[in-house]
């Protein structure tokens, strides 16, 4: 192997290792609110990170390499989330980690997946909506969408249900 | 509700947690078979429940070459099948007499043959794809059935080449070993073979059509997992076949 393709794989393994110490908050979060189990949600971040570093060799920097692991993660708390469903044959439980009392956050957790997840990666994560939308793999418009659907359907319960 | 209070119900998914470093290395050094382990664990429940039933959706392969099998000549056992699966009904006793709907079935394709193993692959309405088996012959076309919805990295696709439907035994004091080994494997798939622990290979197996099926000369002692090789014999998948394995090699 040439050995500026060395110093390629030995920057590429760095960065990820420091994308993974200063973003694990908010990719712990996100898997959390795909997957809704403490467990699983830490299993997918580990394994897709591991992931990235198996297939750090694929990754062209034809976008952004943050934004490629993201991916990866995602789809590793998805695949999670089918495997879970497969096997209980249905919806997956929620292992008993949503919040118990009425509120904002209750109603957040009983959103659709995807309204969920917009939420945490737009106001917990912080990312702007393009940002969102290449690790959906969807188009900017999608994502302002389904944010304005979730911010709706979370006014609409909080108002059916103001305690 | 406003976006300081929004940011606030998000971070309740963040998780009380120390990153582990260390632990992602570890596990990106070793191949991943926990996927594996559901389907060898759905493999003991066949042997268990003497119903070979599983199947992986299918996304990438070209399957255009299968032939349509027409539905008005399924057997009533082969409608009750996958009348069953359709429905997703987990308990539902057999009816000579009654005549099972497959409205809900949208094909059924005759894939390949291989030592008088046929194997199918069935569509479903909601947009699930099952696998199927059976002897070239019988009355019954299927002797097991699977379905699930197709994921980004469901068989066929480069991280699930091979579905394998094999039949394990497991008799109380023996040996765990294949019993029946059969599937299907996409086209970059040249053999599998049986392993030892040690990687030595009992049996290597080729894929013709994209099929494989073994009756005979099956090893009984020492099997440790399954891989799919290329032309060149390079590993492109592995799959542990007894408890041991998934035992130390983090299954």
């Amino acid at each position: 192997v040439p050995p500026n393709v060395i110093r390629v794989m030995e920057d590429t393994t760095a960065a990820i290792e420091a994308i993974y110490r200063s973003d694990f908050d908010a990719f712990t979060g996100a898997a959390m609110a795909i997957v809704r189990d403490r467990e699983q949600a830490l299993d997918a971040v580990q394994e897709g990170f591991a992931r990235a570093l198996r297939q750090s060799k694929r990754f062209r920097g034809d976008g952004s390499l943050r934004g490629w692991i993201w991916r990866i993660v995602l789809n590793e708390a998805h695949d999670q989330l089918r495997r879970r469903k497969r096997l209980l044959g249905g919806a997956p439980s929620v292992n008993g980690t949503g919040p118990t009392t009425p509120g904002l956050p209750q109603e957040l957790h009983k959103l659709p997946d995807r309204q969920r997840l917009v939420i945490f990666l737009r106001y917990y994560a912080d990312l702007d909506y393009a940002t969102i939308a290449e690790m959906l793999g969807v188009a900017e418009g999608t994502v302002a969408a389904t944010l304005n659907a979730a911010r709706t359907a979370l006014r609409r319960r909080l108002e059916e249900d103001p305690e | 509700m406003n976006d300081p209070q929004l940011r606030q119900a998000a971070g309740r998914f963040v998780l009380v947690a120390e990153p582990d470093w260390p632990d992602v290395v570890r596990r990106s050094r070793r191949r991943p078979v926990r996927r594996r382990f559901v389907v060898a664990v759905v493999l003991a429940v066949t042997v268990v429940i003497g119903t070979p039933a599983f199947g992986i959706g299918s996304r990438l392969w070209d399957l255009v070459h299968g032939t349509p099998v027409d539905k008005s000549s399924l057997s009533t056992r082969d409608r009750y099948a996958l009348s069953v699966v359709a429905q997703r009904a987990r308990r539902a006793s057999f009816e000579p007499g009654r005549l099972y709907e497959l409205g809900a079935v949208t094909s059924v394709l005759r894939l390949t043959e291989r030592r008088g193993w046929i194997f199918y692959k069935v569509e479903l309405e909601d947009g699930r794809v099952c696998w199927a088996e059976g002897i070239a012959g019988a009355t019954e076309r299927f002797a097991g059935i699977g379905c699930e919805h197709p994921g980004p990295r469901s068989f066929p696709s480069p991280e699930e080449p091979v579905h394998d439907s094999s039949v394990l035994a497991m008799s109380p004091g023996g040996p765990e070993h294949v019993a029946l080994l059969r599937g299907l494997a996409t086209d970059p798939v040249a053999s599998i073979a049986i392993e030892s622990s040690s990687g030595s290979k009992l049996l290597v197996e080729p894929v013709v059509d994209n099929g494989y099926v073994r009756t005979e000369g099956l090893p009984v002692d020492g099997t440790w997992a399954m891989v799919a090789l290329d032309k060149d014999g390079q590993v492109l998948h592995r799959t542990c076949l007894v408890r041991a394995c998934f035992a130390i090699e983090g299954g």
